[in-house]
């Protein structure tokens, strides 16, 4: 169901309706037989229950008529050891029906705890640093990382960028491009080297401190189910209003958002539907603009949008990479032309780096990719 | 290193003290800045018409340029501040709702009949859960089918009967 609903389009698009009510239908059907097999024991044991309770009442009266008649005790004694026998038999009865309820409950919290319970692969050493306030100074020393043990996806890689320098990041697909801007932000922790920004080694400084200091744009930008202002000040709470707009503006977000029934103050709606790809792609860039960091990471920033939208948004980015310290992915090589230098990844190594022009004169990878390129655009023209 | 941006660089504020609202005798609302040409027909949006609607209202000419933005509709002088609360009010006509009658479901619309300071209404909204905003303090703002805002101010104020329907649907 988790699946399916949010994939109705391609579920009506490709005609299976058929086959996930099907598969639904069977699903629920063993859930169904399931609940029939726990009711059954349920309806079992209550009355095995009953049964007991009542024998163990026919013994009491059979014990205890004797002994009255037999005068070895009082009537009244009696009557009360009866009294309270059923007082007790209440309690009992309730625990027992306790019990299942019991055991849904434990089975679910058992699943809670386990997420709960599940250590981050990431965490502060022990006597981890606060990172102070960067200027964007990025160095990679001999660095390799693997996600699985014996298949690396980054191989000794070493390089320097510059404070302020825009790098844009290209290769074919499975290059390890992502990986290298997921080890920036120390998602991941690297096998070997060194990862240093302005000379700190992020291993060993707090990874607040760090990614406080790190912007992300990403290709499908995640927006929460509240207000654009509230979105917008995601990573700066205490953002104020002059603040929010102002973001909103570097982003050209702001006539949009203007244009919205309530403004700022609009509800973008559960995974943000009621905005368009662009528009969503602008609040975040807003978002990024706010936290104003020093190392900025776009990764396909303006990956499935039409021209007129990548253009808008092309031209907020121009605002947002001014003087920081950028890491730009794009598999549309033009979108990288304003980058100082390009590093070509390939198999996890560090092929070719330069600009454009010296890239091109290389006639390398970079090269045949760009040539590529050209020629799907001289076909999608015809 | 020198921070590269300064944000607020990028907000188009009105200086309060120098800009004049007023209306034509056409009824247009008219913007004077100083040192610019007078602009008719301004057309007013609030940037956070719930949060904040005194604050930050964006002043746009009729063909939706933005002319600037006025921090603080106190800040301006009693007759500019007139005439664009007056603007205002028409731009965000929304009346309040003193009493709900009934709420009633077709085919999963909800539609309300109400009492409101304007005379009584009707109207359907297409999802109780999209188009009702409850704010702090009781305040619910609804949007109807059509597009039309209408406000509870206090909804634990109302009569028994009314409050109990909002409650329903809140």
């Amino acid at each position: 169901m988790a699946d399916v609903i949010p994939g109705v389009r391609v579920v009506k698009a490709f005609a299976q309706e058929h086959r996930e009510v099907d598969k639904f239908e069977s699903r629920s059907k063993d859930l169904l037989q399931g609940e029939l097999r726990a009711a059954r024991t349920r309806s079992l044991f209550s009355p095995l229950m009953s049964f007991l309770t009542s024998l163990g009442t026919l013994i009491i009266w059979w014990v205890g008529g004797n002994k009255v008649l037999g005068q070895s005790m009082s009537l009244g004694e009696f009557v009360a050891f009866t009294g309270y026998m059923w007082q007790f038999y209440g309690p009992v009865e309730s625990l027992c029906r306790l019990n299942h309820r019991f055991q849904r409950a434990a089975t679910s919290a058992e699943r809670v705890f386990e997420v709960l319970d599940s250590q981050p692969d990431v965490d502060d050493a022990p006597d981890a640093k606060q990172l102070p306030s960067i200027n964007g100074h990025v160095e990679f020393r001999n660095v390799s990382f693997a996600y699985e043990p014996g298949k690396p996806v980054i191989e000794n890689l070493s390089f320097t960028v510059e404070p302020g320098e825009m790098i844009g990041l290209a290769g074919h697909s499975g290059a390890g491009k992502s990986t290298l801007i997921n080890l920036i932000c120390r998602f991941y922790e690297i096998d070997e080297g060194s990862i240093l920004v302005d000379g700190h080694d992020i291993r060993e400084v707090q990874l607040r401190s760090l990614r406080d200091q790190v912007g992300v744009v990403l290709q499908e930008p995640f927006l929460f189910n509240c207000s654009v202002a509230d979105n917008i000040a995601y990573g700066k709470p205490e953002a104020s209003l002059n603040e929010i707009i102002a973001a909103a503006m570097a982003a050209n977000a702001h006539d949009f958002i203007c244009g919205l029934p309530d403004g700022y103050d609009s509800i973008v709606g559960e995974r943000a539907v009621r905005l368009s790809g662009g528009e969503r792609q602008r609040l975040s860039i807003a978002r990024a603009i706010l936290r104003n960091p020093r190392v900025l990471i776009l990764d396909e920033a303006t990956a499935s949008m039409d021209t007129e939208t990548e253009a808008q948004i092309q031209e907020a980015l121009a605002r947002l990479v001014k003087g920081r310290t950028t890491f730009a992915i794009a598999h549309r090589l033009s979108t990288l032309r304003n980058a100082d230098r390009l590093f070509i990844i390939e198999k996890g190594r560090l092929e070719e780096m330069g600009t454009h022009d010296e890239l091109v004169a290389l006639d390398g990878i970079y090269a045949r990719l760009v040539h590529m390129q050209t020629e799907m655009g001289r076909i999608r023209a015809l | 290193m020198e921070n590269p941006y300064k944000l607020t660089d990028e907000l188009n504020l009105l200086d309060a003290t120098t800009t004049r609202l007023y209306h034509d005798d056409f009824d247009d609302l008219v913007l004077e800045v100083a040192g610019r040409d007078p602009e008719r027909g301004i057309l007013v949006v609030r940037c956070f018409p719930i949060s904040a609607g005194d604050r930050f209202i964006a002043l746009h000419t009729c063909k939706e340029k933005e002319l600037g933005i006025l921090e603080d509709l106190a800040a301006l002088d009693p007759d500019s501040r007139n005439a664009l609360a007056n603007a205002l009010a028409r731009a965000y006509f929304r009346p309040q709702i003193t009493a709900v009658y009934a709420i009633t479901e077709e085919h999963h619309i909800p539609r309300w009949q109400v009492d409101t300071d304007r005379g009584p209404r009707t109207f359907e909204i297409r999802s109780s859960r999209r188009d009702i905003r409850v704010l702090s303090q009781g305040r619910v703002l609804i949007r109807d089918a059509d597009g039309n805002q209408y406000e509870i101010p206090n909804y634990r104020r109302l009569d028994v009967d009314s409050r109990a329907l909002v409650e329903d649907q809140v």
